[in-house]
């Protein structure tokens, strides 16, 4: 029998942005690269720095501010005061080869790998490209820590009857079924604790995922393995190849 | 060569402290989360413990709670280095925490600085 649960969210999330709330969490979360890029920044201008070690903490710095960057864009996009977002046909295939090459320096400087299952005739989906990267690209920078070189982040694209499954599958510390409600929960009390057992895993980043998600008529959810997780995104075929 | 232990998940982060330390003569281990923390100490028991209180898996509290139950492991100085401002010395002091560094506004030297304070007694 296998171990693995399952856990679909739908729905709800907009009066998170409604409120200040979140930005308090935001700030807390976007504290950790921030810590991290001063003291990448401190070793930097140390004196008895080699050139080989400044080049080294110089590139770590870049990825560090490239990755809270990419957590700050996700933010915005989602508190811009929208109901939806304009959707097309779009390859899934190659927005996840975007975000492996996006990605792949990061996790290569960190001693890891991301890679994506291939995958022949995939169909088009109904999205919204950019935010359809933001969401991809926030599963990967949360599945960062919990991957290996021998056990590599690795997105896969599956069909589930008239949806695209996108997911990230990873290897950290098990999520709760009730991961999202249990987010909101905490943003609602005004907890800012980092997720259980996961604090590399943005608890900001996925509640954004999830109102974007809603503004593509999508939905985010997960998968626990019995050594992991999958974050996934559910899409709509797209019909148009049906109208040739 | 005095042994310290840092026990920090953000491996980079990591990577800065044991930096630090080994230019001043300290032997470093290194620990990502609880369980290897427990082997860590173990294996070389450290003068003192440096760690975030963000981990992996088990948290920081489980991890302070095991050092504390045994009489040798609770002996050790440990040093919290953390971004969150509301943090307690009084309230940590119990689980052995002897210093606390606010990572935020930390900076060269402050670690070792810490260190050699704990550890000074000893």
């Amino acid at each position: 029998m296998s171990a693995e649960g399952y856990h679909h969210i739908e729905g709800g999330s907009n009066w998170l942005f409604d409120s200040p709330i979140l930005s308090a969490q935001a700030a807390s979360e976007l504290t950790s690269p921030l810590v991290l890029m001063r003291q990448l920044g401190l070793a930097v201008s140390a004196e008895n720095v080699s050139d080989e070690e400044r080049r080294l903490l110089g590139k770590q710095l870049t990825l560090t501010s490239e990755r809270a960057l990419r957590l700050a864009a996700s933010l915005s996009m989602t508190t811009a005061n929208q109901q939806s977002l304009p959707l097309e046909p779009v390859n899934p295939m190659s927005i996840c080869q975007e975000v492996v090459h996006e990605l792949m320096p990061m996790f290569t400087a960190y001693g890891k790998r991301i890679t994506l299952k291939p995958r022949s005739r995939v169909p088009l989906t109904v999205a919204n490209r950019k935010a359809l990267m933001r969401i991809l690209l926030a599963f990967g920078d949360n599945a960062l820590h919990y991957g290996s070189a021998e056990h590599p982040i690795q997105l896969a694209i599956s069909g589930h009857g008239d949806k695209v499954r996108i997911g990230v599958r990873d290897y950290g510390p098990a999520v709760p079924t009730d991961l999202w409600k249990r987010l909101e929960g905490r943003v609602q009390r005004r907890a800012l604790a980092p997720l259980s057992n996961r604090p590399h895993t943005s608890g900001v980043s996925l509640i954004a995922v999830q109102r974007l998600a809603e503004l593509m008529d999508s939905a985010v959810g997960t998968i626990r393995h019995r050594d992991g997780a999958t974050f996934y995104v559910d899409l709509r075929v797209s019909g148009q190849m049906s109208l040739l | 060569m005095s042994t310290v232990l840092v026990i920090e998940s953000e491996p980079w982060l990591g990577d800065h402290y044991q930096r630090q330390l080994e230019a001043r003569g300290y032997k470093v281990t290194r620990a990502s989360h609880a369980y290897t923390a427990i082997d860590s100490v173990d294996e070389t028991p450290p003068v003192a413990i440096i760690m975030s209180l963000l981990l992996d898996g088990p948290g920081a509290l489980n991890l302070l709670h095991e050092l504390q139950s045994y009489t040798d492991t609770a002996k050790i100085p440990i040093i919290v280095c953390s971004s969150m401002a509301d943090l307690d010395l009084d309230e940590l002091s119990p689980y052995g925490v002897k210093r606390i560094i606010n990572s935020t506004s930390m900076h060269p030297g402050d670690i070792v600085a810490a260190v050699r304070s704990v550890t000074i007694d000893l």
